[in-house]
């Protein structure tokens, strides 16, 4: 009888990890100067991500070998946040400086995805992180758009398995995918050195 | 019989431990490569045109209710669905060069600067860079509701040293579209526009990859 508790006790521990919410913690990408750091240096607000995603509730799901739904993965901080923190770590790193409110240009992003998952094949578990978004820079005085662009920040790594820690550094990859290709966009770098030239003459 | 199952266990254990931990590998060594003259190399293994949009729904509903039998059976309902929406861009997908959209974009942005200078011949290269066109086609933004669809280009890339040893990858590099639209919104015309696009896009992110490591 005692036996039969403790087996199931120990059942009850064990499937609580894999149906309870785990919360991973990401932390921001050192991107390298990279193709934006060509621009001149542009003050600019990093304005707040708007976080379009469909399920704001989670990051991921925990699955079971069959595939399905056990849990969810979560993240300590809104994913909205961490984004805006890859992008403004982005263009400091890139020699742009960081403004506010009252700047007259600003990145404004739409969050559209930030999910990690997870396929489990005989021996190996591949893991995925993907961290979509619409950066557009725009000029407040005009309230145009300069530019937009859609980047994807991706990671996969088939591994012998792994929990939280592994998880964690799948999105942690992926946001720093996500930083590169942002630092490395050929088009935001032109729309940045473009709020530089000089105003066109007008005639009289 | 425990035995065997304690082995086969064992078995399965050391199988997982000997598969690579990629991304770890690749952080490691990108910065570190010193590049002598590189050449590069667009290879197409298994670079498959398709549509992901019924197989975008796909999840783990069918294999609850109805085993892994049922989850099958979805699955190949999906790619039977996404195959009758991939047939009529498929002449289209066959007629674009996307090998040859992508090394040209490649080479034009590496010979645009002097941070990696490109061999004379691939012989006299010290390293080349091997870019593997995987899937590329149409998919989904995302879950529905949302039925806008958007080009996509996935490649793998890696560098080889002059032997041909593989030094750095492969890393999966995956590049979407900027327009959005329905399924009908993608005429031949329209895609095959933002398709050629979006390779020579990625073909330019690639070489910044490597000018900036």
């Amino acid at each position: 009888m005692r036996r039969i508790f403790l087996a199931l006790a120990l059942a009850v521990s064990i499937s609580a990890c894999a149906t309870g919410t785990t919360n991973i913690t990401l932390t921001t990408p050192q991107t390298r100067p990279a193709v934006l750091a060509e621009a001149p240096s542009t003050r600019i607000d990093v304005a707040g991500v708007t976080d379009s995603r469909s399920n704001t509730g989670r990051i991921g799901d925990k699955r079971n070998g069959y595939g399905m739904v056990m849990g969810a993965v979560g993240s300590t901080q809104p994913p909205a946040a961490i984004v805006e923190q890859a992008l403004e770590q982005v263009m400091t790193a890139n020699n742009h400086v960081l403004g506010g409110a009252e700047d007259r240009y600003a990145l404004q992003t739409t969050l559209r995805t930030f999910w990690f998952d997870y396929k489990t094949g005989l021996v190996t578990v591949e893991f995925f992180g993907t961290i979509q978004a619409e950066v557009a820079l725009v000029d407040r005085t005009t309230g145009q758009t300069l530019y937009t662009e859609t980047f994807e920040g991706y990671n996969s790594e088939r591994t012998g398995g792994g929990l939280s820690r592994t998880w964690t550094r799948i999105m942690d990859a992926a946001l720093a995918d996500f930083a590169t290709k942002v630092s490395l966009s050929e088009g935001l770098k032109a729309a940045l050195a473009a709020t530089h030239a000089p105003a066109p003459a007008t005639g009289s | 019989m425990r035995r065997s199952i304690f082995a086969a266990l064992i078995g399965l254990a050391f199988a997982a431990s000997l598969v690579p931990d990629a991304s770890a590998r690749e952080a490691a060594q990108l910065h570190d490569i010193q590049i002598e003259s590189l050449t590069v190399r667009v290879v197409d293994t298994d670079g498959r045109f398709t549509v992901v949009d019924s197989r975008m729904d796909e999840t783990a509903t069918a294999a609850v209710f109805f085993g892994l039998i049922g989850a099958a059976v979805n699955s190949a309902a999906n790619n039977a669905e996404d195959d009758a929406k991939a047939e009529p861009l498929k002449e289209t997908a066959e007629a674009i060069d996307l090998d040859g959209l992508i090394g040209q974009a490649v080479l034009a942005r590496l010979s645009s600067r002097e941070a990696v200078r490109l061999a004379e011949t691939p012989e006299s290269a010290s390293n080349t860079l091997v870019v593997e066109v995987g899937e590329w086609g149409l998919i989904r933004r995302a879950q529905r509701p949302d039925t806008f669809m958007r080009v996509f280009l996935k490649l793998n890339l890696s560098i080889t040293d002059a032997r041909g040893r593989t030094i750095w990858g492969p890393q999966r590099e995956h590049s979407i579209g900027q327009m959005s639209a329905e399924l009908a919104g993608f005429t031949p015309e329209v895609f095959r526009t933002e398709m050629e696009a979006l390779a020579g896009r990625a073909g330019q992110q690639v070489a910044n990859k490597i000018i900036y490591r």
